[in-house]
């Protein structure tokens, strides 16, 4: 059976270290594409366990009337629920009253996440599993310092009175709105028909949550969306934008996609580079057998086995490696990790995906060479230099490169993102197979009477144009690809660091009167608390845009035929406010900010109320507030990072505007926590303010972007690692073709100084023109990817048109010149055994 | 003896290839026919075309004109795989520069044609080959740990394992020092008096070239019988 010589050959090369660098490249590629879908999958379990905790679970459906049975999911499904009803009513202590936000929630809330409570009002939150009974409430800090309340107490809300039992610090779906009005209450659902509070035409809030796993939650939600109207009800989930969190998730999760891509592409690559180098390293072995009686099928069997074998071994080891390395990785940040995470179970489903890979890569890589092998012409053996010539090339190529968008599709499931980088991936090849002919054409051209070792580089390299280009075209492709990584890397993580830095306010104070602006200035800042962000708040209404007065649909009033046109108004008051610079978070669209001083009663606009409400720059809008007019210009309009921890406006009018209006205040400041004790003497002064502590938030999202940095540090280890065996397939691969070249110009007698040198030098030429021209298509890649599927703003990175050729240049150089020393060494030993 | 049935028939045969919109001609009309059991040396100058003419015999390569019969086979008519067959059954070779393969150790390398044939006995005959060639106390050496003329013992095993009608053998001392050429050719004709095999010889030894029954000499792509101008010289 030829299986035995199949295998007999595998086993002998394999210890011979023939078959390194292809074996190598299969490991990596199953390697990491298990232990990144495994390890992905398993943290983003982890940060949606963390990031259900904001919504206290992993859906909330919530309408203005009560939400009706039959949307509740069907009990087959296995979701928990928790019914919640909010509504805003006052609170009332002995003869004093305070507005409070009350929120009654049943046994099973929350579904995530946990409550905290206070020991002492102001004091540290601590956390607490003890479920709120029927008759009893729990008030926020507020509470005890406004009305003077006390643990114990009975207190009235509606028409039902409760006992007072716990200080409330934080509800996990309290989110984080500074223009809440009242301070949060929590009572037991079922003490809300006592309170008589839900009459016809009050404001309830119902909401009801969700929590099961992810496929029983997709399938819900696919069974309801259809089901819901958009102006009854809102269906919320952790992966929407607009939560605090969920922006960065997405953001890592596509960032994690794209570089597990762009991983399995250089690992690709590798395996590719390497198959070829395979083929080569055999065309002298099949001539040989085909001398000696070897048949076309018997080649193909031999051949085929051993390739299946080789590619058995890769994937086997690279199952392995991958779960150690996963293993090595979970263990190295276990300490940091805030969750626990399913460390010891074997993802199937990245088990198959690697193995699917690994074999596919190295199937579909291996086509063209394999062809070109099983041609390889008997006549080598008389006659070295006969080229093996394979007839399906084209249809190889084909099916090559459609398995690797096949792959790439698969592992993203996203075609949009496949596309991208497949499409900009094949762009760049034609790009640079064009751009290095003509480069390696100019730079001979330009080397005829420079340095004789340069110039034999050149020389050289041209003789090659083909193979140096492809040489090239795999060099480029992967320091592009990683380029790639490092730039969307430093830009997610930097953003996240900009977030969520050392001193970023944690406290927000809201309801500063008017006449006690002055007075919380100072007393703040001889507390050294600094403050920032201070806004005058007042409500107003938009009336007109342009002297045309908007229609109010909640007139009833029926809109006549030719007012069908007319714009509605936005339907309720909004929070207006000036600033003098436009705020941070916030980037101008259109138009300019005003100087300090202006008197001309601008306003700038948020961009998608001015694309709602047909508002252009220029356009005069007229707002009543408290009772009268006032006519602004705008004259910017603004992108708004809604998700941002931090007051957000729709309309912002220059200083003059408001300057009559007795506004209250709001403002953000920093506390390190173990001053918050300080703010209770601190409040004292301001009754009606109060403060919103998010400083639970600020930890949760810390912990969320701490996680997401981690897996990305850690895949872009993994691309780094992939990008080095490119390059070093690819050194390989062209010192195998040139030992024969080594060894003539040694005979010819060339001094070792001389042939390294001229080798050291063509590889840094060849560094520095993929260094270069990686650079610029990189740009191109990344402001697909940057404005498609991040959606952020795009720009370009110059440093790297210089940097990155001058490291690919030394990097190569370096490689170069080490492979090149082996091959001389190598080829001294062959001269002395065959003199 | 009786050599009415020749064991190769060569029937004007020629060579020629084009580069660089150029015909360049390597073998002009030849024909000659060698008969069973003979011994043949193909003498001439490097480039004049030995190689080519060995490796069209051989059925490694096509003709651009002309016939070659192998054993009553028509290998001007036989495709690759066809004239592969051919080469397993009655066709050995042996070449200036061993070919053997680097990753077998030397047993395997001989074990290699008689595995491809899918012969039952392959690894005890390869070890009486090896034996026969006396490298018994190394068959697990790669070639790489082998000297010159120990590889090309190997060399010569592997070509006779399959009981080849023919051997072809392309300057096999070429590459060995003084004493090892000379017990190479010793074992290349001792194995080929033993087996009764047909030995075509290329050699720019003339020594080597007496020793055999007929001598042929190859001059710019012409080929011409010299046996006796040369035996007589002597
Ligand atoms: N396929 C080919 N294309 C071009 N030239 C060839 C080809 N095959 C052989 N030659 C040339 O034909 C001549 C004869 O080669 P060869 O048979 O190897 O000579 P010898 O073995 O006698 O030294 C050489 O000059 C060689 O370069
Ligand atoms: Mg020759």
């Amino acid at each position: 059976m030829l299986f035995n010589l199949s295998y007999r050959l595998l086993k002998h090369e394999l210890k011979r270290n023939e078959l390194t660098i292809m074996l190598i490249a299969i490991i990596l590629a199953v390697a990491s594409v298990y232990s990144l879908s495994s390890f992905s999958q398993k943290m983003q379990d982890a940060i949606n366990v963390k990031s259900s905790e904001f919504l206290a679970a992993d859906g909330v459906l919530s309408s203005g009337k009560p939400i009706n049975e039959r949307l509740m999911p069907p009990t087959e499904l296995g979701l928990q629920t928790a019914d919640q009803i909010r509504f805003s009513s006052m609170v009332f202590f002995n003869d004093e009253m305070m507005l409070a936000t009350v929120k009654a929630v049943d046994n099973a809330y929350p579904l995530k996440g946990t409550i905290f409570t206070q020991l002492d009002p102001f004091g540290h939150n601590v956390k607490t599993n003890v479920k709120l009974s029927p008759g009893e409430v729990w008030l926020s800090a507020k509470f005890f310092q406004t009305l003077s309340v006390a643990l114990g107490d009975s207190v009235e809300i509606g028409d039902a009175i409760f006992k007072v039992t716990a200080i409330l610090g934080s509800t996990p779906d309290q989110g984080f709105s500074p223009f809440t009005t009242g301070a949060q209450v929590l009572i037991h659902i079922d003490d809300v028909p006592s309170t008589q509070v839900i009459q016809p035409g009050s404001r309830i809030h119902y909401r009801s949550s969700f929590t099961g796993s992810p496929e029983k939650m997709t399938q819900y939600e696919e069974w309801l969306l259809p089901q819901l109207s958009d102006d009854l009800h809102r269906w919320k989930t952790i992966n929407d934008e607009s939560t605090p969190v969920g922006n960065s998730i997405k953001k890592a999760s596509r960032y994690f996609l794209i570089a597990s891509l762009i991983s399995v592409l250089l690992a690709a690559a590798a395996v590719g580079v390497a198959a070829t180098q395979y083929a080569e390293r055999h065309f002298d072995m099949v001539a040989i057998f085909k001398t000696i009686g070897a048949t076309k099928k018997q080649i193909i069997e031999v051949f085929t086995l051993h390739l299946s074998l080789l590619i058995l071994v890769g994937v086997s080891v690279g199952l392995g490696v991958g779960y150690i390395i996963e293993w090595g990785v979970f263990e190295f940040i276990k300490a940091k990790l805030p969750v626990e995470l399913q460390i010891q179970t074997i993802s199937y489903k990245a088990l198959y995906l690697a193995a699917f890979t690994g074999i596919t890569c190295a199937g579909a890589f291996s086509i063209v060479p394999m062809l070109k092998l099983f041609n390889a012409s008997p006549l080598r053996v008389i006659r070295r230099d006969m080229l093996s010539v394979s007839s399906y090339t084209i249809l190889a190529y084909i099916v090559s490169v459609l398995s690797i968008f096949m792959l790439m599709y698969l592992f993203s499931q996203s075609l949009m993102i496949s596309s991208i980088l497949f499409v900009g991936s094949l762009a760049a090849v034609a790009l640079l197979l064009a751009m290095a002919r003509f480069g390696i054409w100019l730079s001979r051209k330009a080397s005829k009477d420079r340095h004789s070792a340069l110039k034999l580089a050149i020389a050289r390299l041209y003789v090659n144009a083909r193979s140096s280009s492809l040489q090239l075209i795999s060099l480029t492709i992967a320091v592009q690809l990683f380029l790639l990584v490092l730039v969307l890397r430093g830009d997610l993580i930097g953003q996240w660091q900009n977030q969520l830095k050392e001193g970023t306010p944690n406290y927000f104070i809201v309801n500063v009167p008017h006449h006690q602006k002055t007075v919380f200035e100072t007393s703040f800042s001889e507390n050294n608390i600094e403050v920032t962000d201070l806004y005058p708040i007042i409500r107003g209404r938009l009336i007109a845009v342009n002297n045309e007065v908007l229609f109010d649909e909640v007139s009833k009033e029926k809109p006549k035929k030719a007012d069908e046109n007319r714009r509605e108004s936005i339907g309720r008051e909004l929070n207006l406010t000036t600033h003098q610079q436009i705020p941070y978070m916030n980037t101008l669209v259109e138009g300019e900010w005003w100087t300090k001083s202006t008197t001309d009663s601008q306003v700038s606009i948020e961009e998608k109320l001015a694309k709602r409400m047909k508002i252009k720059l220029g356009d005069e809008l007229k707002f009543m507030i408290t009772g009268s007019e006032i006519n602004v210009k705008v004259t910017s309009i603004r992108k708004v990072k809604w998700e941002s921890m931090t007051p957000n406006f729709f309309m912002i009018f220059s200083d003059d505007v408001l300057a009559d209006f007795n506004a209250s205040y709001i403002a953000s400041f920093h506390l390190p926590t173990d001053r918050a004790a300080d703010l209770n003497q601190l409040m004292m002064q301001f009754p009606t303010s109060s403060l919103i502590d998010i400083n639970q938030i600020l930890a949760q999202m810390k912990q969320i972007a701490g996680q997401a940095s981690m897996a990305i540090e850690f895949i872009f280890v993994l691309v780094l690692i992939a990008g080095v065996l490119v390059i070093q397939a690819q050194i390989q691969a062209s010192m195998a073709t040139r030992k024969q070249e080594v060894m003539v110009l040694r005979i010819l007698g060339a001094s070792s100084h001389f042939i390294s040198r001229s080798i050291a030098f063509e590889f840094m030429f060849l560094g520095a023109l993929a260094g270069l021209l990686a650079a610029i298509t990189m740009e191109i890649i990344l402001a697909g990817v940057q404005i498609l599927v991040f959606k952020m703003q795009w720009s370009p990175h110059f440093e790297f048109i210089i940097l990155s050729p001058i490291a690919c240049a030394l990097i190569l150089g370096i490689f170069g010149q080490l492979a090149c020393s082996r091959v001389l060494l190598r080829s001294v030993k062959t001269q002395a055994s065959t003199l | 003896m009786l050599k009415n049935k020749p064991i190769l028939n060569v029937e004007t045969l020629t060579k020629t290839v084009r580069t660089n919109e150029q015909e360049l001609k390597l073998l002009c009309p030849t024909t000659f026919a060698i008969y069973p059991k003979e011994t043949v040396a193909i003498i001439g100058a490097s480039g004049s075309g030995k190689s080519t003419l060995l490796g069209l015999l051989a059925g490694l390569d096509s003709p651009s004109s002309g016939e070659i019969w192998l054993n009553n086979h028509a290998l001007h008519k036989m495709n690759e795989d066809q004239r592969a067959q051919v080469r397993a059954n009655d066709v050995g070779f042996v070449y200036q520069s061993f070919m053997l393969i680097d990753s077998l150790t030397a047993i395997e390398n001989i074990m290699l044609p008689l595995e491809l044939a899918a012969h039952k006995e392959a690894k005890n005959l390869a070890d009486n080959w090896i034996d026969l060639v006396g490298l018994s106390h190394r068959p697990d050496h790669f070639p790489n740990q082998l000297s010159g003329g120990e590889q090309q013992r190997v060399a010569i095993a592997r070509a006779f394992a399959c009981q080849p009608k023919l051997l072809f053998a392309d300057e096999p001392t070429g590459n060995l020092d003084e004493t090892n050429s000379q017990l190479i050719e010793d074992l290349l004709f001792q194995l080929n008096e033993e087996n009764d095999t047909t030995l075509v010889i290329v050699t720019h030894d003339n020594q080597l070239a007496e020793k055999c029954d007929r001598i042929f000499k190859m001059q710019a792509g012409v080929i011409t019988e010299t046996t006796a101008e040369v035996k007589t010289k002597n």
